[in-house]
């Protein structure tokens, strides 16, 4: 046993990874330790000039008032949108956001510390989602402020391009174009900013030049903020928080909401950086014929069904509707396709892209039905043979984007095989549809359904979910490839 | 507004300069150059904090902060990862993010032990420690230590013998 133990630490001493270790400069964690001595953000920072021109801004911001304009506040910079969307395509996922149904609504909640108040704007994507932001406004416009941590403090407002946060707060609009997006209040930062990311991501304060140190703002610096839309049948909502309730009146045809509360004591604590308050407003939605039902917290389930939203994605199919022949082939080398997931029933891998040439299986078919929406899509799962000393039949899932496949259309997914052994592969291509739902961001129900199928996972397949298999197919491998 | 010449900032200084190698290398093993940067710099900075709590034999503890600040880091991360899943259409269901290893087939097997077993190998056999640091680090008894390793190891030895070639493999042999 001891011998056996030798060879196992051998081994992994041997496969120890060698790295050139060149920690940054002791000056990056002193600055990090006089920061976290410091107390409250420091606003400013940087030249005389740049100082004048924040306290200006301070200044400026402690004015209230609704109509702040370019009289008020200078512009600087844009926010762009994050890489993701820049990689974006119309055809895929949630598709590329549409500057021209962009719409910044008359909405406004004012700040609890002033300054230009709250306002949130729509804009639609190529495949049907309806996308919700909210930040601070100027002149008409939805974006953040220069001030504490953000843009170095440049006192500037700072207006969110058409694609900035698009993605965060969107859901599929039904068929009348009618938009339900309800969540419960968020941490976000006071500047606005963290409203153009992920969430997750920047509700914390970083150094000029250092982005995402994780240093949690101090709770002046933060808010708690409710925005979404209701549809057009709600007629209030209900709020409580911190023993006060009030009603408000949603907005417009688009039933929006649009709360900011200062963010209580304990905010932005949790293990993440930016997490949920402690204490957040309870929000019921009321309708009008009656009914009334919570807005859910960001991991609820909790589902109601409003009136004025076809949550339905059409009537269901049979398998006879989708059936169609699929066709596979064999090819030695390929470069592309996105990377299967790889699993045995009991642990997954998912194999890093690669750009290199390699065997690859070419699954095609005819869609007789087409997912024209992030609520419905393609995948194909393949049962790997049982070679001695090789993959012990584990499967392959294919990752496939969600796309947009008309009916009728010709579909192939390239699945990279990264090495084969010889036998039978055999497997199938499985049509996914999922309902509209309460819940934001629908279309990971799809994907995440998808996924916990083909992992084996337990999956409680609702209603409002649907699987079937589309055709079958199968090929002989002769060779080995490793 | 803290006094950089005082005796407890240089302590923490004289520490990072002892210690902080070995703590960027660790993450690096672990983790991309810019997020190894923020955790060693992170690491440092909780040791500040906790100054008055750093036991006299710091590295096993550096090590052990360092394992909180990576998962926090990767916590993030795999949020961030969500949002990109999302956008890209990928399934989530990404797991742990293991080292980058040349023996795959190894790195297959360690991806079947626990977090806490794969730990404590790597902190022996990569980090070196002695099996008390490793302790220390991991917050645990010597003995209770002891017995994790060698289950750990037993578990790595049958994840190995189990699947002797994997895809991994396969694709490490490729004549492609």
């Amino acid at each position: 046993m001891r011998s056996l133990d030798r060879e196992i630490a051998a081994r992994l001493r041997q496969a120890k990874p060698q790295v050139e270790a060149t920690p940054p400069p002791f000056a990056t964690v002193a600055t990090l330790i006089q920061r976290s001595e410091s107390g409250p953000p420091r606003a400013i920072r940087g030249s005389r000039r740049q100082r004048f021109g924040v306290l200006l801004a301070l200044g400026a911001l402690t004015l209230a008032g609704s109509g702040w304009g370019a009289s008020q506040l200078l512009s600087g910079a844009p926010v762009s949108p994050t890489f993701a969307w820049v990689k974006a395509k119309p055809t895929v996922a949630l598709g590329v956001p549409l500057p021209s149904s962009l719409k910044v609504l008359g909405l406004r909640a004012a700040d609890p510390a002033g300054g230009p108040p709250w306002g949130m704007r729509i804009i639609r994507t190529s495949r049907g989602q309806a996308c919700i932001q909210a930040g601070r406004v100027v002149d008409g416009r939805v974006g953040a402020l220069g001030t504490g941590y953000a843009f170095h403090a440049d006192g500037r407002f700072h207006p969110f391009a058409p694609g900035v946060g698009v993605g965060l707060e969107c859901s599929q609009v039904d068929a009348g174009g009618n938009l339900y997006h309800a969540r419960g209040a968020i941490t976000a930062s006071a500047d606005g900013l963290s409203l153009a990311e992920n969430t997750f991501e920047r509700v914390h304060c970083d150094l000029p030049d250092q982005h995402n140190w994780g240093v949690r703002c101090p709770t002046s610096q933060l808010r708690l903020l409710a925005f979404g839309a209701l549809g057009p049948d709600a007629t209030r909502l209900s709020v409580s928080f911190q023993g006060r309730s009030f009603d408000v009146r949603p907005y417009g045809p688009e039933g929006a909401y649009l709360l900011a509360f200062p963010a209580p004591k304990g905010t932005n604590v949790g293990p993440y950086f930016g997490a949920q308050a402690p204490h957040r407003p309870t929000l019921t939605v009321h309708f009008r014929d009656g009914s009334s039902c919570l807005v859910p917290e960001a991991n609820d389930t909790d589902e109601c069904k409003p009136e004025g939203i076809d949550f339905s994605n059409g009537p269901k199919l049979t398998a006879a509707e989708l059936a169609t022949p699929v066709h596979v082939s064999y090819t030695k080398r390929l470069a592309g396709g996105e990377p299967p997931l790889t699993t045995d029933g009991q642990h997954s891998v998912v194999v890093d892209p690669t750009t290199k040439p390699g065997p690859v299986l070419i699954v095609t078919f005819r869609a007789r039905v087409g997912t024209p929406a992030p609520l419905s899509a393609y995948a194909a799962e393949i049962h790997r043979p049982v070679i001695a000393g090789c993959f012990g039949g584990s499967r392959l899932l294919s990752q496939e984007p969600t796309h947009t496949i008309a009916s009728g259309q010709r579909v192939r997914i390239v699945i990279p095989l990264q090495a084969t052994c010889h036998g039978r592969y055999a497997g199938r291509v499985l049509y996914f549809a999922i309902d509209r739902s309460l819940q934001p961001g629908s279309e990971e129900r799809l994907l995440g359904g998808i996924s916990r199928r083909m992992l084996g996972l337990p999956h409680n397949r609702g209603r409002d979910e649907q699987e079937l298999t589309v055709g079958r197919f199968a090929i002989d491998l002769p060779v080995d490839h490793r | 507004m803290v006094d950089m010449s005082s005796d407890e900032v240089q302590a923490i200084a004289r520490l990072y300069e002892a210690h902080a190698a070995a703590i960027h290398a660790y993450a690096l093993r672990r983790s991309d150059r810019d997020s190894a940067d923020e955790v060693t710099a992170r690491v440092f900075l909780v040791a500040w904090r906790r100054r008055a709590s750093i036991p006299a034999d710091a590295l096993p503890w550096l090590y052990g902060v360092a394992r909180k600040v990576l998962s926090e880091e990767r916590r993030g991360a795999s949020r961030r990862g969500a949002l990109s899943r999302r956008l890209g259409g990928t399934p989530a269901g990404a797991a742990e993010q293991l080292p980058e290893i040349a023996d795959t087939a190894l790195t297959a097997a360690l991806a079947q032990l626990s977090s806490l077993d794969r730990e404590a190998l790597l902190l022996r056999y990569w980090e070196e420690l002695s099996p008390e640091q490793v302790a220390l680090a991991l917050g645990c008894s010597k003995a209770t230590l002891a017995v994790r390793l060698h289950r750990a190891r037993a578990r790595l030895r049958r994840a190995l013998a189990a699947k002797p070639e994997t895809e991994h493999a396969c694709a490490a042999g490729a004549k492609s």
